[in-house]
């Protein structure tokens, strides 16, 4: 090693800066809650031939390579030396970037003196889309909203006139999703600027070496990881409510060497609606939780995901075929840690936790406000989390996504709503060796008339299951105050005044549950998050 | 009379206690002990004694105090046995907190234990609404059912938490009156007076907090008033209270509501390095203190550091947000960074040079301090560049090991990645450099702030030493190095003003604002400011009155200064966000309706002393810098090989002196490295360099 390779960490560092500065200008500025509250964005730095050197570490996995593999297409509608600076690129098409419309990719060229020498992308979570607001009702993707194929959006000039007028004249709100595409434009070029410093500062001319060093080291750190895992071939598989009939995600890893494949062959066809998930977002979700396992420490970039294959046959809902609607392709996708955690298993038995609420309860609502006027306001829960060697399951906590819920105090000051209960549910948690993560209860009714309640919520049917003799954990319900039990994924009317009760799910139990240490025990049951049992 | 004032500043710290004494002349000398964190007040006493010591009765008209006592209790889990009462829904809002992750790829992420358990928390039957109208009652029953139940828990503090008690705080008051009645020993804090703002996690995070730790305050403000009395001074000093947004309070003030002391020290350094800026003339400034473990950057802008409106304690992983126990609490805002002269070097997984944030600590220390620590460190990288003098550390107090500095940079670093020692030194030196150079770019792109016309100023024991890499990296001009490096904190306090701020959530869409009733409330909140600056606040205190505000439908609020505005309107809360909003953002949106969450009112008298660094630092580098008869060969930053440079002590350059750079200055608490730059001495001593472009 030469004493060039010395600033290899200084310099990786500074790329990783950029990417970090160009995301945290978008979390400032956008206007979609969900890019704000749960960091459901992504940035990352390209070279010349198309590669990912650094990703930005936001706050949900969704984005782990999809921007990867989109930009290698952008490249091929516009190659990078016909660009000049000021030029902007933007799609949308989620096979090509990351699974549903309302997520807008920009990919801006990056020049050093005249010399075009890569690329910065950014994607982002869009206010609105138009078509049918976000949800799984679309019959196809067409019906889902605006469509963009791989365009070049901004010029020197600013952004084109004639695309500013289309994409106006389909989105319900116009300012803020113009407001956000300006933004997603100025937080690329405020790569440039970071990166005109860093050329000038280190002297390099391109980013082709320090690509090669970066790629080729994470690499190689991946495969050293494989390989010190034993061959062979281990599923696992996570079975779901789905809309209206179950779902089975199946996850076949096998190891050879220092590579590593995950087939989802044996899953569940696609579906009608609009949960079906493309295969650039089923691979973000396989190679998450890989990670989680395997490899935190090693960042992503192209050299990271090369010794890792993912397969799913086509058709398969995680492996959608155009047109199938994919807007919520989050409540399927979220699950895949689930299969591919079940499936490492087989490899590294202690390394791994059981399966947890996974999806995110999503409760739409809306209607009139007692004077009149409509509101509409989404709100997010999260379950437990699974047990594992050495820990009990995190409580009412996101994962594998990190969103966050809205205070009461907020939904009540804001919305017609009212939070009677926020609370752990009591031995929801999957006994064990170690205990799954708790549940939640929220009990919400609406002041006024009422107000139409879109549910989204998953494990009603299929509760998480527990690992190594650990038990499930509890699985969800929905209840009104009369009794009533609504339908886990469709609308309903909730009246004035009436209560609804949301019973989110338990994580998974690990190991026996006679093999629990007594004082843990005695200190769930004092705290009255377990029954005392005789 | 006012001319005899000597005023005396204390600030514990982790390891050590520093105390600064101002003379009526304005001249200042310190003094730093080590910490006694079983008793911090024998420490104090010590330091007291030992600082006065020699001097014929000075009168010591008041004591300015901050201590890391608050912060330690809740570390320590050493407070008081505590209970919450809550509304009946809402006991477990302690533990699910926001439900988000703070590490995405942890597997075994944790959280910090809870300040009050879940069979502590109770439910009562009482419910308001967001606007403080009350849907069900609060009985004296429901409140004497609790605290039947508390008995068998021989609970010493009690936190009242209500959904909604920040739009009306009669459930609270009338509770804590029947719990006051039967139970008078009993510790009571109430949201509606600890932190009157909406979100209920974050105000009963606080509230219990300052329930947690009101028993141990009280009792260690006593035994400081006892140890003062017994300094034999001839009257009993005044003494104020430092809180972490860089105001003073009274020790009545600091019983009431002792949370606001949490993080008191690092708002000294910042509040030195603002004034070091105004005696300048450069307002915006960019405070920089390296300590042992962390170094910590602040943004001083207009002459004002900035403070935020919260704060987290007990980080599970200290550099995550979110790994914490939030604190509705101002105070500066700070980025801290897991760089220190003790940060580890080592290579990391992926064949490349690691640095920090894990530490060596005090013990064993890095290798150098040859007190059995084997791994390489920041210090030793320092030591082996010729950067420090090993037989002037701490002024010579302690002799470095360069050998077994060298020995480890070796093994761990140089050998494994086939370099010689003094590159593998070089790198790490580079290295955390980096990393505060990239934290302290991201913390002020999250602001919307440029940092290239502000000036560097270097505090701490390592501070001077890493402040030219710093600077090279972020792109400043200028580096300040004040005098009285190591005791900041210290001299930030003597130059603090009392002041408080109160805060209270009404939300309300702009256009329905009634401005009477907003009017009530900047006086109501006004008032209640004056209460609590009590005594000191004699004078007319300055206000500032700042908003929370957003577009409807955001998640998160931006603070909006109206500096001390006498006719409030529509258009001028309007126009003071839309500007805000623009600098924040760059743009504004139209067509969608804004909304006022939290106001807050800050009251601030004047500063009583003025430190040395005040000074106004005019005049011409006429001086010649003393005959330099000693130089060594250092790796300087930003270098591609060791040079000879000169050596001298800070104690030999006067006022006046013209300083030409590469130089390295060393004194008894830092050595400052200077690269290539030009630069002289200030008045009072600091010295001001300009980076050669």
């Amino acid at each position: 090693m030469s004493y060039e390779d010395l600033e290899l960490g200084i310099r990786w560092e500074r790329l990783q800066s950029i990417v970090e500065e160009v995301a945290t200008v978008l979390l400032r500025t956008s206007f979609t809650p969900v890019v704000r509250e749960a960091g459901d964005l992504s940035a990352g730095l390209f070279d010349r031939r198309g590669r990912m050197l650094v990703q930005a570490v936001t706050g949900t996995p969704g984005h782990i390579n999809t921007m990867a593999t989109a930009v290698e297409h952008f490249a091929k509608a516009f190659p990078l030396d016909s660009l000049e600076p000021g030029d902007v690129l933007a799609s949308n098409d989620p096979w090509l970037t990351s699974g549903h419309l309302h997520d807008i990719t920009m990919v801006t060229p990056l020049f050093h003196g005249k010399q075009a020498i890569g690329w910065v992308a950014n994607t982002c979570h869009m206010a609105d889309i138009g078509g049918r607001t976000l949800g799984a009702e679309a019959l196809d993707v067409f019906e889902e909203g605006l469509y963009l194929p791989i365009i070049k959006l901004f010029t020197q000039g600013g952004m084109d006139p004639n695309m500013q007028q289309l994409i106006v004249a389909n989105v319900r709100v116009p300012e803020m999703v113009l407001g956000d595409l300006q933004s997603m434009a100025l937080a690329n070029h405020r790569a440039q600027d970071r990166l005109q410093n860093f050329f000038e500062d280190t002297g390099l001319r391109n980013l082709e070496a320090l690509s090669d060093a970066i790629c080729d080291r994470s690499e190689a750190a991946v495969r050293e990881r494989i390989a010190a895992l034993p061959d062979g071939t281990h599923s696992g598989e996570v079975e779901l409510d789905g809309y209206d009939a179950p779902i089975v995600l199946r996850a076949a890893i096998t190891v050879k060497g220092d590579e590593l494949t995950v087939d989802y062959t044996g899953t569940t066809s696609q579906v009608p609606q609009g949960i079906n998930v493309v295969l650039n977002y089923t691979h973000a979700y396989t190679t998450y939780p890989l990670a989680c396992v395997l490899s935190p420490d090693v960042p992503h970039n192209a050299g990271s995901f090369r010794p890792i294959h993912v397969k799913a046959p086509e058709g398969c809902i995680l492996n959608a075929v155009s047109p199938a609607p994919v807007a919520a392709r989050h409540i399927v996708g979220h699950f895949l840690p689930g299969a591919v955690f079940d499936a490492l298993r087989g490899f590294v038995p202690d390394r791994v936790p059981a399966h947890g609420n996974c999806g995110l309860w999503a409760s739409h609502f809306e209607g009139e406000r007692p004077e009149g006027s409509r509101f509409v306001f989404t709100l997010f829960s999260n379950g437990g989390i699974g047990a594992q060697n050495g820990v009990d399951g995190l409580s009412a906590t996101s994962f594998p996504s990190g969103v966050q819920n809205v205070p009461a105090e907020i939904i009540e000051a804001t919305t017609p709503l009212m939070v009677h209960q926020r609370a752990l549910r009591e031995n929801s948690g999957g006994r064990g060796e170690w205990r799954g993560g708790l549940g939640q209860t929220l009990t919400l009714s609406v002041r006024g008339p009422g107000a139409v309640h879109s549910c989204i919520y998953e494990r009603i049917k299929n509760a998480a299951r527990g690992a190594m003799g650990g038990e499930d954990g509890a699985p969800g319900e929905v209840i009104l105050d009369d009794g009533t039990r609504p339908h886990s994924k469709q609308k309903y009317f909730l009246k004035g005044g009436t209560r609804v009760t949301l019973k989110l799910p338990g994580g998974g139990g690990y190991g026996r549950p006679k093999n629990r240490k007594p004082e843990l025990q005695a200190r769930d049951q004092q705290l009255g998050l377990e029954k005392k049992t005789s | 009379m006012k001319d005899q004032a000597w005023s005396l500043a204390i600030d514990i710290g982790g390891t050590f206690t520093d105390l600064a004494l101002l003379d009526p002349h304005g001249n200042v000398i310190t003094h730093k002990i080590l910490s006694t964190p079983d008793d911090p007040n024998r420490a104090v006493l010590q330091g007291c004694q030992e600082i006065l010591r020699g001097l014929s009765s000075p009168s010591v008209d008041r004591v300015i105090h901050g201590t890391t006592l608050v912060t330690n209790a809740i570390l320590e889990r050493r407070g008081a046995r505590t209970a919450l009462m809550t509304t009946q829904g809402f006991r477990d809002v302690l533990e699910i907190r926001r439900e988000g992750r703070y590490d995405l790829y942890d597997l075994k992420l944790e959280f910090p234990e809870p300040l009050v358990p879940r069979d502590r928390r109770f439910e009562v039957r009482e419910r308001l609404d967001d606007q403080g109208k009350v849907l069900e009652a609060i009985s004296k029953e429901e409140v004497h059912r609790v605290l039947d139940q508390l008995k068998s828990y021989q609970v010493e503090a009690l936190a009242i938490c209500f959904l909604h008690a920040y739009a009306n705080p009669q459930h609270e008051q009338l509770a804590r009156e029947w719990c006051l009645d039967h139970e008078s020993a009993l510790s009571v804090s109430i949201s509606s007076e600890v932190a009157p703002e909406i979100r209920e996690y974050e105000r009963t995070s606080t509230t219990v907090a300052n329930a947690y730790v009101q028993g141990v305050t009280r009792g260690y403000l006593t035994d400081l008033s006892k140890n003062l009395n017994s300094l034999g001074l001839s009257k009993a000093p005044t003494l104020q209270i430092m809180q972490s947004d860089g105001g003073m309070m009274t020790p009545d003030a600091a019983q009431h509501l002792p949370i606001r002391l949490v993080e008191s020290g690092p708002a000294g350094g910042v509040l030195a390095a603002a004034r070091v800026g105004i005696g300048l003339g450069d307002k915006n400034v960019v405070a920089f203190d390296m300590g042992g473990t962390t170094a910590k950057i602040a943004f001083i802008e207009d002459g004002k550091p900035r403070v935020q409106s919260t704060f987290e304690v007990d980080r599970q992983h200290f550099y995550r947000k979110g790994s914490g126990l939030p604190l509705l609490v101002p105070s500066m805002d700070l980025v801290e960074i897991g760089a220190g002269g003790g940060s580890l070097a080592s290579v990391g997984p992926l064949g490349t040079l690691l640095v920090g944030p894990q530490s060596s600590g005090a013990d064993p220390g890095p290798a150098c301090y040859a007190r059995g620590g084997t791994k390489p460190t920041v210090t030793d990288a320092d030591v082996v560049l010729g950067l420090l003098d090993p037989e002037y550390f701490l002024g010579g107090k302690l002799t470095l090991d360069k050998d077994k500095a060298v020995h480890a940079i070796q093994q761990a670093v140089a050998n494994p990645l086939g370099v010689s020692v003094p590159e593998a030194a070089h790198a790490i030196y580079e290295t955390i450099g980096s990393h505060m150079a990239e934290a302290a770019r991201v913390h002020a792109a999250e602001r919307g702030l440029d940092l290239q016309n502000h000036t560097l100023v270097a505090f701490g024991g390592a501070g001077p030493v890493h402040a030219w890499s710093l600077a090279k990296q972020l792109r400043l001009k200028r580096v300040l190095f004040p005098t009285h490096a190591g005791v900041a904190s210290c001299l930030g306090f003597l130059g603090a003003a009392p002041a408080f701020e109160v805060v209270q959530t009404q939300v309300v869409d702009l256009t329905q604002l009634n401005m009477e009733k907003a009017s009530q409330t900047l006086s109501f909140l006004t008032d209640r400011a004056k209460g609590i600056l009590g005594s000191q606040a004699s004078r007319h205190p300055h206000r500032e009155v700042r908003v929370d505000m957003r577009y409807q439908g955001q998640g998160s609020e931006i603070q909006v200064r109206l500096g001390d505005v006498d006719q409030l309107t529509q258009d001028i809360l309007r126009s003071h966000f839309e500007s805000t909003y623009q600098k924040l953002y760059g743009r504004t949106i139209q067509g969608i309706p804004i909304e006022i969450v939290t106001w807050r009112v800050r009251l601030e008298g004047d500063p009583t002393a003025v430190p040395p660094f005040d000074a106004a630092s005019e005049g011409v580098a006429s001086k010649p810098l003393p005959v330099l008869k000693r130089s060594r060969e250092a790796w300087l930053p930003g270098g591609t090989q060791p040079e000879e440079v000169c050596v001298v002590r800070r104690q030999d350059l006067e006022e006046g002196t013209a300083i030409e750079g590469p130089l390295i200055v060393e004194e008894e608490q830092s050595t400052l490295i200077l690269g290539h730059g030009r630069g002289r001495v200030l008045k009072g001593g600091a010295l001001l360099m300009e980076l050669a472009s």
